[in-house]
């Protein structure tokens, strides 16, 4: 009721999401119809489609009421509270584990961007599979994930979690751990370096930094 | 960094502006003189007395939150890494081929302009596309 009501209120002189997204359906379904049957007119593309979308991160963040200045200024929150406390859970199955122990040591200090190894999925938010992902292991794998709370991420360390690496062709290992759990960052590399890694965790920070939870909730898009 | 050296370098400094900058951006205070700065506005700096690996280092133009490590060209990264002594504007054999990008961009991971790949081998099954039949 409350976001009806703002909706009204604040966005009365702009084609709401709603109307947007309503118009490209039924440009979809017009154009799913006219594969079949060309007796259906195509409608004139003058038409606000999902075209008119913005793509960057910075337009889309970019409120245009006050509604919208409030759900985006909630997202920041949200994302700078994730962002800078991004626990992994250990699962370090070959040698790319020492380069993660290496970044979680004195030199590459990780504790700095607010990244501390947890012993349990239950209290982690990523996971940084480091290693050879072996068709024994990939139940267990997917349990760990399984049991990890959302939001959550994985880190593919390595060419062995990425796609098999060296060991592609063997008949007891997984071709990349992403055929067990959805990956968000690949790091590439055979071991990556720790400090590789550290850019890969840098990656995955700016990808929590785009998420728009609320915003997307509001606008539809 | 020692509290010692910290200050040692902040009023050796004596740029307010600067010493701001190193601490938001680098997390530390360092004195040095400049070397070059790169076509994205990055600021490189040296000080030979400073202990080996700390000697040379670079103040990024980008905002904390925007900074990434491929911002640095890789003329000034061989620089700065001490693979070679000369800045990109001395040195003598400064790569230079036809595939290379003309100014340098950092990485477009996560932009509307980052790499995906394509396949170039034709389909060896067929989409299905769901139609009903005329009757």
């Amino acid at each position: 009721m409350f976001r009806l009501a703002v909706k009204n209120t604040l966005t009365r002189s702009k084609p709401s999401a709603y109307s947007i997204l309503a118009q490209a359906q039924a440009q979809t379904q017009i154009r799913y119809n006219s594969s079949a049957s060309k007796s259906v007119p195509a409608r004139s593309s003058s038409a606000t489609s999902l075209k008119n979308i913005p793509k960057t991160h910075e337009e889309l963040n970019t409120p245009s009421n006050a509604a919208e200045y409030v759900f985006t200024t909630l997202d920041k929150v949200y994302n700078w509270a994730f962002t800078s406390s991004t626990w992994p859970v250990t699962f370090g199955l070959a040698c790319c584990a020492m380069e993660m122990m290496h970044m979680a040591a004195a030199r590459y200090d990780q504790d700095r961007v607010g990244i501390v190894f947890r012993a349990t999925p239950r209290q982690s938010d990523v996971m940084i599979v480091a290693g050879t992902l072996t068709n024994k292991m990939a139940p267990a794998l997917r349990r760990v994930y399984d049991q990890m709370p959302e939001p959550r991420w994985v880190i593919s360390m390595g060419s062995c979690a990425n796609g098999g690496g060296y060991y592609h062709y063997s008949y007891a290992v997984v071709r990349g751990c992403d055929r067990v759990v959805p990956v968000d960052v690949y790091v590439p590399g055979c071991p990556p370096t720790a400090e590789a890694l550290f850019y890969g965790i840098l990656q995955l920070q700016k990808k929590i930094k785009r998420n728009r939870l609320t915003t997307m909730w509001y606008r539809k898009y | 960094m020692s509290l010692i050296r910290y200050l040692k370098f902040f009023f050796k400094n004596n740029d307010l502006k600067l010493s701001y900058n190193y601490a938001r951006k680098l997390d530390d205070m360092k004195f040095g003189h400049l070397v070059g700065t790169d076509s994205l506005g990055n600021k490189y700096y040296e000080n030979s007395e400073e202990r080996y690996s700390r000697h040379r280092w670079v103040l990024p133009s980008a905002k904390v939150s925007d900074s990434d490590a491929t911002l640095i060209p890789p003329g000034w990264h061989q620089w700065q890494h001490c693979t070679t002594n000369a800045t990109p504007a001395n040195a003598t054999d400064n790569p230079d081929y036809i595939w290379m990008p003309k100014k340098h961009v950092g990485n477009l991971t996560g932009s509307p302009k980052a790499y995906l790949t394509f396949n170039t081998v034709a389909p060896r099954i067929s989409k299905w596309e769901p139609a009903v039949k005329q009757r």
